[in-house]
């Protein structure tokens, strides 16, 4: 239908632009006129009689130009045009209010939609890549390691794949370019690592599968970042020859500028995220690989694609383990889209809605400037209303000045957004995966726009009570006081849920500030304060001498020996352990069904589960995990003598409460007994907010006893007091000289650790802090505003009364009760919607209950200091009044 | 029959349209007035024509793009915009006159016919 769309286009051009159809219509319609009088006065009238006649053909002229417009163009739309117009004028008169409102419309709906571009880019977005949403992750259970030989099977065997890559977590390296040292983050991929993602090399080339044949000389590709700060964007770093960990490395090519390593927010197996860094890909010679994405073939789900994964898995990656490894060997295949959303989420939900509190307390607020205002306009609403302006008429008057308060604060927001963004970045790179990619697209500018409308509705309607109340004959009588009560109630009430909205604000933040405190004071049984952790993988290729489980676990032994001695031997050291399970790291090893000789289970055979790392000895002494009595682990503690175990208090609480001291006792476990040689204190095991489980340590000489095997251990090392970083090379080189193919990951000290684990509690406490300070502030001008007004209002009668003798703190008592008032009625509602709204934070929270009284407290005190800072100008005027210059008012 | 007695006619909503597309095709370009003059006279009985209520009818029509205005002098010598029907005026006139000719002789049977 063009004529119709055609109409539609012609009516919005004249609702933008009316003035040209009017003077176009106005002259029509004179020389209509003059036609109808010409053509009368030619069959013999008089002119009068003519212009009379003409008149009366011609209709009311008014009327004609009304339809006309109807006609012509949307009358609404150049309605609201016109008011807003007016009203922008209105405005630039009244900057105070409009200054007011503006602000805090911008900080709320500013805040909302920076945090839903966050959301966008993480949740919402599609990753970076090539079709991403048939890119999986396939972690295989139970040993975390898959050989490339594996691979290459699954490329023949999976139909349901299209393809496979793999890539190694990254590591600090040491770079060395003519003679100039410096560090830099370091990965193997597979080398068709950037083809499979659908990354572009943007200078150079890709990788070949040449470059991953034995002998072929080592090749490199940087990462956009390393490029840009290590090489300066200099192009001729193509075909560089550079040292990376004491090898020779060409430079062959650099990534795009989008791609950021690891596959950005790549969460390792430790749980620890790594954030983006200058970083440099070679290809991996490694017969395993730690990390393998896989890509789906059109209309496969990946359910379905585990069981073409296993028999390979299963029987070539597992090929040298026990037959209960492969009974047990099951590939998970998850959707990489979902393990990156899924872990932020749920938090990022929490936030948006904390977020939407702020905007709810702004509304509130704004609605109650509105109000205040509607007292000004209550004149100009009496005066049109009086003229034939309908009540739809005036609801849409005060609709459009709130809506386009809304617009402005919309439009000032994204701005803002841009700004905050690209401020937020650093603050959440290590969090959100895709932070690079924040920035505003169409959901962006959609979600800012319709929150701006809401909140532009939801003010306008609020304010609407001034339009319901409208009395015009009160209005026209010039002591406006009556009219005024309804509306002042209405501003308490809303004063009253701001306050109610900020303290659960508040509240929040405390809690948070509370658990961060907690986290970082609490003991975690051990020190990580110069501590440098690495996690190694020296199996399988080393391993193959062994022919059975006991001659491998010798071999590890061994090894771990010689790793021990060569890195204690490093510069700087001052000892090393390794262990199976660091803290913060604990995994699913352990055993159910111990028992105790001698020790009766009092509810019949206890059956939980035990965590059971393995450790060297000096493990202990280098975490500084203090030995509560006995012995730690010794050399001597070998496959072929007594049995030995450490446990912590934790476990002598859970299986012997009654026992003073699980000293020398026997542990029934797996059908054998081990010693107890030792008890040390509990130490947090897969958190820092675990509760402290039993633990079982076994030393790793004795590993045959069991049969779990660990494909990675952690290698602790203690310094004498050098920064962890500075030796991070030389323990590197150490390791490489026991096992040149050794897999080494995760280099970093374990107070970087301690930190990633404490990152979601920190950033939201961080996060809940300044929002609660923007409420704080939002809600200390309501309580301002609300104040000053009424002082405004009711000078004359404060003048009266004190002239009549009323004491000046009668007066002030009036007015703090009008400001204070709603703070008090505010609390008392906020309180129990705190108590129910902080139970979302519940699963952030340590060491604080969600109703924690001291917190409740705290921020009660902290809302109340606000409130009453707010009053302290208002009460200054009041203090000021002069009962003379008060009657004068009027 | 006495004009007089004869009650007057209210243009059923839609129809003016159609009229003043018609009488633009038949006469050529028309102002306002000449339009409004020459349907008072076809029709035999005074039909309430309030010349006013014109406008609306125009500014919709060439905003469908099917007449076009433009300001041009009288044999008078006398200024008036000028309405004229376009090509696109004309393929809408011919659907519209046999849309309305249908529904009026369906209107007509069950007017008239055994039902």
């Amino acid at each position: 239908m063009t004529a119709g769309v055609h109409r539609v286009v012609q009516r919005l051009r004249h609702a933008l632009r009316p003035d040209r159809g009017e003077t176009d219509l106005a002259r029509e319609l004179a020389a209509h006129r003059a036609l109808i009088e010409e053509d009368y006065r030619r069959r013999g009238l008089s002119p009068d009689e003519a212009r009379r006649a003409a008149a009366l053909a011609l209709g009311g002229v008014e009327q004609a130009k009304e339809l006309h417009r109807d006609a012509r163009s949307f009358v609404w739309m150049d309605d609201a045009r016109r008011d807003a117009w007016q009203l922008l004028r209105t405005l630039n008169r009244h900057r105070g209010f409009a200054f007011a409102a503006i602000l805090t419309l911008t900080i709320g709906i500013g805040a909302n939609t920076a945090l839903f571009s966050a959301f966008n880019a993480v949740v919402l977005r599609p990753l970076p890549y090539r079709d991403p949403a048939a890119l999986v992750v396939i972690t295989p259970a139970p040993i975390p390691v898959i050989s490339r030989a594996t691979i290459d099977a699954w490329r023949s065997a999976a139909t349901l794949m299209t393809g496979f890559t793999s890539f190694d977590g990254t590591q600090a390296a040491t770079l060395v370019d003519g003679g100039v040292s410096s560090s830099i983050d370091r990965a193997g991929v597979a080398w068709n690592f950037f083809s499979f993602l659908g990354v572009p090399v943007i200078a150079g080339r890709d990788f070949t599968e040449a470059d991953s044949r034995p002998g072929a000389p080592a090749v490199a590709i940087l990462s956009h970042d390393a490029w840009q700060h290590r090489f300066s964007g200099d192009p001729a770093v193509i075909g560089r020859h550079l040292d990376i960990d004491t090898r020779p490395v060409t430079v062959v090519g650099v990534a795009a500028p989008a791609f950021r390593f690891p596959v950005t927010g790549w969460i390792p197996a430790t749980g620890v995220s790594e954030s983006p860094q200058p970083a440099i890909l070679m290809v991996a010679t490694t017969a395993t690989a730690i990390n393998v994405l896989g890509r789906l073939a059109p209309g496969a789900a990946a359910g379905q694609v585990r069981a073409q994964l296993l028999p390979a898995y299963r029987d070539i990656s597992l090929a040298r383990f026990p037959a209960g490894f492969r009974s047990r060997a099951a590939p998970a295949v998850e959707p990489l889209h979902e393990r990156l959303a899924n872990r932020l989420r749920q938090w990022l939900l929490l936030v948006m809605g904390t977020v939407a509190l702020v905007l709810l307390v702004a509304c509130a607020n704004v609605s109650s400037l509105l109000l205040a205002r509607a007292s000004v306009r209550r004149r100009e609403f009496a005066v049109r209303s009086a003229i034939g302006a309908g009540f739809g008429r005036l609801v849409r008057l005060v609709i459009t000045e709130s809506v386009v308060l809304a617009a402005i604060a919309s439009a000032l927001a994204l701005l803002g957004t841009t700004w905050v963004s690209a401020a937020a970045r650093p603050l959440l790179a290590d969090r959100m995966p895709h932070v690079a990619a924040i920035s505003i697209d169409w959901r962006v500018f959609a979600f800012n726009g319709a929150v701006a409308l809401a909140a532009g509705l939801g003010c306008g309607l609020v304010s609407l009570a001034s339009v319901r109340s409208l009395d015009v004959t009160a209005a026209f009588s010039d002591s406006g006081t009556p009219a005024m009560s309804g509306r002042t109630r209405i501003r308490r009430l809303l004063l009253a849920v701001e306050v109610g909205f900020t303290f659960v604000l508040v509240l929040g933040a405390v809690l948070l500030a509370q658990t961060v405190r907690h986290l970082d004071q609490s003991d975690h049984g051990f020190n990580a304060h110069n501590v440098l952790t690495l996690r190694l993988s020296m199996t399988p290729n080393r391993l193959r001498p062994a022919t059975d489980i006991g001659a491998a676990s010798a071999i590890i032994d061994r090894l771990a020996a010689e790793v021990r001695n060569n890195i204690g031997a490093v510069a700087g050291v001052r000892s090393v352990g390794l262990v199976t399970m660091a803290p913060l790291t604990f995994g699913g090893a352990g055993f159910n069904g111990i028992s105790i000789e001698g020790v009766a289970s009092p509810s019949g055979p206890d059956n939980s589960f035990v965590s059971a790392p393995f450790v060297t000895p000096a493990y202990f002494d280098t975490m500084r995990t203090p030995l509560i009595e006995g012995r730690d682990f010794r050399d001597g503690d070998a496959a072929d003598t007594e049995l030995v175990a450490i446990v912590n208090e934790a476990f002598q609480r859970h299986f012997a409460p009654h026992r003073r001291s699980l000293l020398g006792a026997h542990i029934l476990v797996d059908r054998r007994s081990l010693t107890v040689v030792g008890v040390v204190h509990d130490v947090s095991g897969s958190t820092l907010r675990d509760p402290v489980a039993p633990v079982l340590f076994l030393p790793l000489s004795q590993m045959a006893v069991s049969h779990i095997y660990y494909g990675l251990m952690s290698v602790m090392v203690r310094t004498n007091g050098v920064p962890p970083g500075r030796i991070a090379e030389d323990v590197r080189r150490a390791i490489w000289r026991v096992d040149p193919a050794a897999v080494i990951a995760d280099v970093m000290p374990m107070e970087n650790r301690v930190a990633a684990a404490m990152q979601t509690e920190r950033q939201s406490a961080a996060i809940f802090t300044a929002l609660a300070m923007v409420a704080l502030l939002i809600a200390a001008i309501g309580v301002y505003g609300v104040g000053s007004y009424a002082v405004a209002q009711r000078t004359k009668e404060f003048g009266i009364r004190i002239a009549l003798g009323a004491g000046r703190r009668e007066v002030l008592r009036l007015v703090t009760a009008q400001m204070l008032g709603p703070t008090l009625l505010g609390m008392a509602v906020g309180i129990p919607v705190a108590a129910a709204a902080t139970r979302l934070l519940a699963a952030l929270l340590y060491g604080v209950t969600p109703l924690d009284l001291t917190s409740f407290s705290l921020a009660a005190t902290v809302l109340a200091m606000a409130a009453l800072a707010a009053t302290i100008a208002p009460v200054r005027r009041v203090l000021r009044v002069d009962p003379l210059d008060a009657l004068r008012v009027d | 029959m006495p004009s007089e007695h004869t009650p007057r006619v209210e243009l059923l909503q839609g129809t003016l349209d159609l009229i003043v597309l018609r009488a633009l095709s038949a006469m050529g370009p028309q102002h306002a007035y000449g339009l409004a003059a020459r349907l008072e006279q076809v029709a035999d009985h005074p039909f309430t024509l309030n010349q006013g209520t014109l406008y609306p009818a125009l500014v919709r029509l060439e905003q469908k793009g099917w007449i076009k205005g433009s300001w041009q002098t009288t044999e008078s010598n006398r200024e008036a915009k000028f309405y004229a029907i376009t090509p696109r005026g004309t393929k809408a006139l011919a659907q519209q006159t046999e849309k309305w000719e249908r529904l009026s002789a369906l209107v007509n049977k069950l007017l008239t016919g055994d039902v």
